[in-house]
């Protein structure tokens, strides 16, 4: 699904030139559930952000299924992340002003032709995140947890190949964290490929493969034949930490 | 729904989700549009009027009027000023072919009283001659006449403002008002006249035999203020203010060329022509203030979304993650900017049209709402708030997802 070769980033301030990513080679097959670890500015933002085209390498080749995307344009790198992508963000990126529902409509506001079923699919994606009963509800209305669950399932509402979500449990607290993890997992076992940066070892342990990065290039890259179950987790806390 | 209908859609609630601040950022436009339509109702107001008066009051007529001369020679101390105009002189212009009349007249504010009520007012001495080129007829009773004049009959007609601030809405004919200490036998009131150009009450006046008002009021002045002058139709009115100056030198021995004029001669459209003067200025200060408040307007709305790009960047990032192309992010900011446009630009109009309505009476201007100026405005509002919008919009859609989504 994803290869690179050879992918280098350097960031230009001024005179300053900052190589961040300095040679990558990686492959990421369909259905893989995939942790990106390491040291704080090793550059696993960076590396996700390349892969989930919002930003471009400073060279090397992408084949996102066997195309090169270095080549695009951006429109057609829009199109390809409105299509095949869906993004989830430590700090949820959810519009302040918008029910969860209509956050969740988001990437239909730049679908080539608006689907019919728009509503019924928000409906469903955030029924899949468990707040089918928070539809109307704004981000300052819900928790840390709830605000992340919207934000996966806007996420998901198109239902795309592949899932990026960079520290997506960074700001939670752990029960949170695993309902992420849960939902996480339930879209990788329906065969979609998700890509998640997290500096929690708990996390990444709930991951079929573990990548670390250090200094811009890969250190290690290890198989994980059995991960932790998220649901088994959560299913084993202390009932007390249901009240928050 | 189509993807425009869509980006309409997410910039009205871009709009909606600061009111408070969108608000702000359309006012500017809304006060700027509201003082201009007034501005313009107003003075297409004035000008109707202005046109209106003049023809009413015939373009045929000349006005002359006494004025201080430079003396010279050796008659230097026995110029007096401002008083150069005869009764004789008007007489004299009578007889002047071409000239249907010569009225003199003496307007002076004066305290009038009837039952105890006091008031001030314009009173206005000549000849009954005056009613007719004034184009005043008597709405009750009647004018005075020749005879009156010629006997010095302690006779007057009252305009309705006057009568009104006298005795409110009973009857003066018949009864007589104190002008100094004199009795004066009302026998007519004028129809009503309404306001002049320059917001003056044509009916706040009375109007007095000029003999009678010479000898018992106005100390017996041998003077008149001015001539009323009232051409035949058709007749060029350049050579007969010629013919007019050359008779009043003659008149008043003025021989020599040095010797300067000791009056005016004015005619009704070099009156206008000087209004038209006013008109064209108020124009382009009108004009000049629609630009200012135009661009302090679209400052302003700049102002308002460059914050709000700054302030978005974040919500720019997703949308850029979720698909959204360049020139969505373009269009989104570019139409809250014509939604601000559109919504000050209609909201002033609205406002300046009602304000318009509301002075139309009380100032006595009789206009036409300026309906195709309200259109314009809107249309100049919106033309701004896309060409000050479009920096902002250009600068959100310039920056890229990355950028976009990782700055806070
Ligand atoms: N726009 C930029 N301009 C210059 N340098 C940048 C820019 N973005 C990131 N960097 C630098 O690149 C390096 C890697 O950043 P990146 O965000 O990928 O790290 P990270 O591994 O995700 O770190 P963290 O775990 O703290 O999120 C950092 O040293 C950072 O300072
Ligand atoms: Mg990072």
């Amino acid at each position: 699904m994803i290869r690179l070769k050879g992918i280098t980033k350097t960031y230009q301030t001024g005179q300053v030139s900052t190589p961040v990513l300095l040679g990558v080679d990686l492959e990421i097959a369909g259905g893989e559930f995939t942790a990106i670890m390491g040291p704080s500015g090793s550059g696993k933002s960076t590396l996700m952000h390349i892969m989930g085209l919002l930003d471009r390498p400073s060279g090397g080749s992408y084949l996102l299924d066997g195309h090169e995307v270095c080549d695009l344009t951006d429109d057609q790198l829009s199109v390809l992340r409105n299509r095949k992508m869906g993004f989830v963000f430590q700090a949820f990126h959810l519009l302040a002003q918008a029910t969860a529902l209509k956050n969740v409509l988001l990437p239909f506001v730049y679908a080539g032709p608006y689907p019919t079923d728009a509503q019924e699919r928000g409906r469903r994606a955030l029924a899949a995140v468990g707040l089918e009963h928070r539809l109307s509800h704004r981000p300052g209305e819900l928790s840390g947890g709830e605000c992340q669950r919207v934000a996966i399932a806007r996420a998901l509402v198109t239902d795309p190949d592949l899932i990026f979500a960079d520290e997506p449990t960074g700001n939670l607290d752990r029960r949170s964290s695993y309902e992420v993890m849960a939902i996480l997992q339930g879209l990788s076992a329906q065969g979609k490929t998700v890509v998640l940066v997290t500096h929690d070892s708990h996390v990444s342990e709930m991951c079929s493969r573990v990548v670390r990065l250090v200094y811009g290039r890969i250190e290690s890259d290890q198989r994980n034949p059995s991960p932790l179950s998220a649901a088994a987790m959560l299913a084993g806390l202390p009932p007390e930490q249901d009240q928050p | 729904m189509s993807r425009l209908g869509r980006l309409w859609g997410t910039a009205l609630e871009g709009v909606m989700a600061r009111r408070l601040r969108s608000s702000l950022a359309a006012l500017g436009l809304l006060v700027g549009v509201a003082a201009v339509v007034v501005m313009v109702a107003v003075s297409l107001g004035t000008r109707n009027q202005m046109i209106e008066q003049v023809t009413a009051l015939g373009s045929d007529l000349i006005t002359v009027r006494a004025s201080k001369a430079a003396p010279s020679g050796i008659r230097a101390a026995t110029v007096k000023e401002k008083a150069s105009l005869t009764p004789a002189d008007a007489a004299a212009l009578t007889r002047l072919e071409g000239v249907a009349y010569a009225v003199p007249g003496i307007s002076k504010a004066m305290r009038v009283s009837s039952q105890g009520a006091t008031v001030d007012t314009l009173a206005i001495a000549s000849l009954p001659e005056v009613f007719a080129v004034e184009g005043q007829t008597a709405g009750e009773g009647r004018l005075f006449n020749e005879r009156e004049e010629k006997s010095s009959r302690r006779v007057a007609v009252v305009g309705a403002t006057l009568r009104r601030n006298l005795v409110g809405q009973a009857s003066l004919v018949g009864r007589t008002i104190e002008i100094r200490k004199q009795p004066f036998l009302v026998v007519g009131e004028l129809a009503p006249k309404g306001l002049d150009a320059n917001g003056q009450d044509l009916d706040d006046r009375v109007y007095l035999p000029l003999r009678s008002a010479i000898t018992r009021v106005m100390a017996a002045q041998r003077h008149v203020e001015y001539i009323l002058v009232q051409a035949e139709p058709g007749l060029s009115l350049n050579d007969l203010a010629e013919d007019i100056r050359r008779i009043l030198r003659q008149r008043h021995r003025l021989t020599l060329p040095a010797d300067k004029d000791d009056f005016r001669i004015q005619t009704q459209l070099e009156a206008l022509a000087t209004q038209e003067e006013y008109g064209r200025l108020f124009g382009a200060l009108t004009v000049g203030v629609a630009g200012i408040s135009l661009l302090v307007a679209g400052v302003g709305i700049m102002a308002v979304q460059l914050i709000g790009v700054r302030e978005r960047t974040p919500e720019i990032g997703v949308r850029r993650a979720v698909g959204a192309l360049r020139r969505d992010i373009l269009a989104q900011f570019l139409l809250e900017a014509m939604i601000l446009g559109l919504g000050g630009g209609a909201a002033g109009a609205a406002l300046g049209l009602g304000l318009a309505a509301l002075i139309r009476p009380l100032a006595g201007l009789a206009f036409g709402l300026p309906w195709t100026y309200a259109l314009l405005s809107l249309l100049v509002s919106l033309a701004v708030a896309v060409i000050f919008g479009l920096w902002p919009a250009r600068k959100a859609a310039a920056l890229t997802p990355v950028e976009a989504v990782t700055r806070f």
